[in-house]
């Protein structure tokens, strides 16, 4: 089926298919990564709560604390302390607004300083009171509405610490998150590459050694090599074009083979003729010769100088269209630049084979 | 024994006649060794001493202009309905031990306070019109002296409550270690004194 998509859409889908891995696990890991960084920045903003709220408990305590001395002790500065610990202190819970649950810790406090603090401050300053607001302390009230306060606040500074647990939980999962999904990711991203290498062997690789073979055939002239197949991508359509090579170069060779073979024909035709030929010639010439043979024997017996030694030339006219020049013998090695003599490396031009073969035969036979 | 009993009872009869009808008061035929016997019984204590060193201790770098300063802010209190020194003063632990004191005494204690060494109130059964007794006589002829400096001041007829007072003023001293610390004012019924003295006799 991936065969007859082109390789550029395959290319793109398998490469698609990578970076959406990729994608996948740096979205992943930017959506954990930001609830981490945004569990952090809650835990920081509740830690600096609790050190408000800390920081508010222990006011509230040295207040408490002033007042007692003072109550013991009527040292003025201790008044002082309480006084302006109550400005300090409201300025303190105005900060704090946003932070939850304060309004009620404030009024709580707010209460147990208007309904002690300020009295007992006020009564130590006059010594007909002063003992009333010893009482007061005495009758342990105003302790315990400070305990229930103190209470409350460390309430709060609970309910933030355990607050501030959970946002480290969830960072820690968040964190955790990220890791795992860098881990699968890694092994995604391997796994899809060694995925896409053996796709890339099997789709683009392989096909293309095995063109390279049938075209290396081709070119070896293996014409009768499979190109056959059903691909529909580029490389089909290279297969097709090397079909239509294939099959030209089929063409070509049978056309060859064709001419070869007429070539051949003509040359078997050509030596049947010389043959013909010959053998006409022969007949001719037999006869002539015969003729001459009985003429010699003839003329030996009227002339007996005549030459016997077998291979002497016998200057004869012969009945063939032209007769052939004396031929210029070849230069022997100390007879070199001579004009009578022909360079051994030339041939005279006029001498053909046919001529030097036959007035041969029948001069050798008469002997 | 009819006699001494006769006798007895006209004296009293004349001193206590004498006492009513004159304020007249011969203070050498009264027992100031046994009244001074009387006074030691709980002014040589633990507590007139921690009291008098902490507020030497608390006062000791305090220059003459402060000194003048909490006299005047002590005066302007008495005017006013906001006490803050004279009720941190006369709530302070010796001033409580002092009030009691004069009530156990049952009527022969009518004031007692007790100053540091530079004269200022330590403690006090009742308020005083002013904070610093330094540059009184009840101060300067004790502390200044010695530590067994004693000075009884002129016995005054208080007519509202017909009775004969004298300041009895004397230095403190540490019990412990006997060193001079400040001064103590005990203000006597000299009537009553007078009257235990005869009944005891």
């Amino acid at each position: 089926m991936l065969n007859n998509f082109s390789l550029t859409f395959k290319s793109l889908l398998f490469f698609g298919l990578l970076a959406m891995v990729g994608v996948a696990v740096g979205l992943v890991s930017y959506i954990k990564s930001d609830a981490a960084r945004q569990a952090v920045a809650q835990r920081a903003d509740m830690e600096a709560q609790v050190a408000d709220m800390q920081a508010l408990k222990l006011e509230i305590e040295n207040q408490a604390l002033s007042l007692k001395s003072f109550l013991l002790t009527g040292e003025l500065s201790w008044s002082d302390t309480v006084r302006s610990g109550y400005q300090a202190l409201s300025g303190h819970f105005d900060e704090m607004t946003t932070q939850q649950g304060i309004d009620a810790v404030k009024q709580d406090w707010q209460d147990w300083y208007n309904n002690f603090a300020d009295k007992q401050l006020t009564m130590m300053r006059d010594p007909m009171t002063v003992e009333l607001a010893r009482a007061m302390e005495v009758s342990g009230e105003s302790n315990q509405h400070l305990n229930d306060l103190i209470g409350l606040i460390d309430e709060q500074i609970e309910q933030r610490q355990s607050r501030m647990a959970d946002l480290t939980a969830e960072q820690n999962a968040e964190l955790n998150s990220v890791t795992s999904a860098a881990l699968i990711g890694l092994v995604l991203l391997i796994v899809a590459a060694m995925g896409l290498a053996f796709l890339n062997h099997l789709i683009i690789s392989r096909p293309l050694k095995k063109m390279v073979n049938v075209t290396g055939a081709l070119a070896d002239g293996n014409l009768d090599v499979d190109i056959a197949n059903n691909r529909g991508d580029e490389i089909g359509k290279m297969y097709q074009a090397l079909s239509v090579f294939q099959v030209n170069l089929r063409r070509s060779k049978q056309l060859e083979q064709d001419a070869a073979e007429q070539r051949k024909q003509a040359e078997i035709d050509r030596k049947e003729e010389m043959r013909r030929l010959a053998a006409e010639f022969d007949d001719v010439v037999g006869t002539i010769v015969g003729k001459l043979a009985g003429s010699a024997r003839a003329w030996k017996r009227i002339h007996p100088i005549w030459p016997t030694r077998p291979g002497k030339r016998l200057n004869v006219r012969l009945p063939y269209p032209r007769q052939p020049s004396r031929p210029t013998p070849m230069c022997r090695p100390s007879q070199a630049r001579q004009k009578s003599c022909l360079p051994r490396s030339t041939r005279s031009p006029a001498r053909s084979p046919m001529l030097r073969v036959w007035p041969m035969k029948p001069i050798t036979r008469l002997s | 024994m009819k006699q001494v009993l006769g006798a007895l009872g006209a004296l009293m009869l004349a001193f206590g006649a004498q006492a009513m009808a004159s304020p007249e008061l011969d203070l050498n035929r009264m027992n100031v060794e046994a009244l001074q016997a009387e006074i030691d019984t709980w002014l040589n204590k633990e507590i007139v001493a921690v009291s008098i060193e902490a507020h030497n201790h608390k006062y000791g770098n305090v220059g003459e202009k402060d000194i003048i300063t909490l006299d005047e802010q002590w005066r302007a209190e008495t005017k006013t309905d906001d006490k803050p020194l004279i009720a941190a003063t006369l709530s302070s632990p010796l001033s409580v031990y002092l009030s009691r004191m004069q009530g156990q005494s049952v009527g022969l204690f009518v004031e007692i306070f007790v100053m540091d060494n530079k004269g200022l109130n330590v403690g006090q059964s009742s308020v005083t019109s002013d904070f610093w007794q330094g540059d009184e006589a009840k101060f300067q002829k004790t502390f200044d002296v010695g530590p067994d400096a004693v000075f009884i001041d002129e016995p005054e007829w208080d007519d509202t409550l017909k009775i004969w007072r004298a300041q009895v003023n004397r230095s403190v001293t540490n019990p412990s270690t006997g060193k001079l610390i400040g001064a103590a004012t005990v203000e006597v019924n000299l009537t009553e004194w007078f009257r235990r003295q005869v009944a005891a006799n």
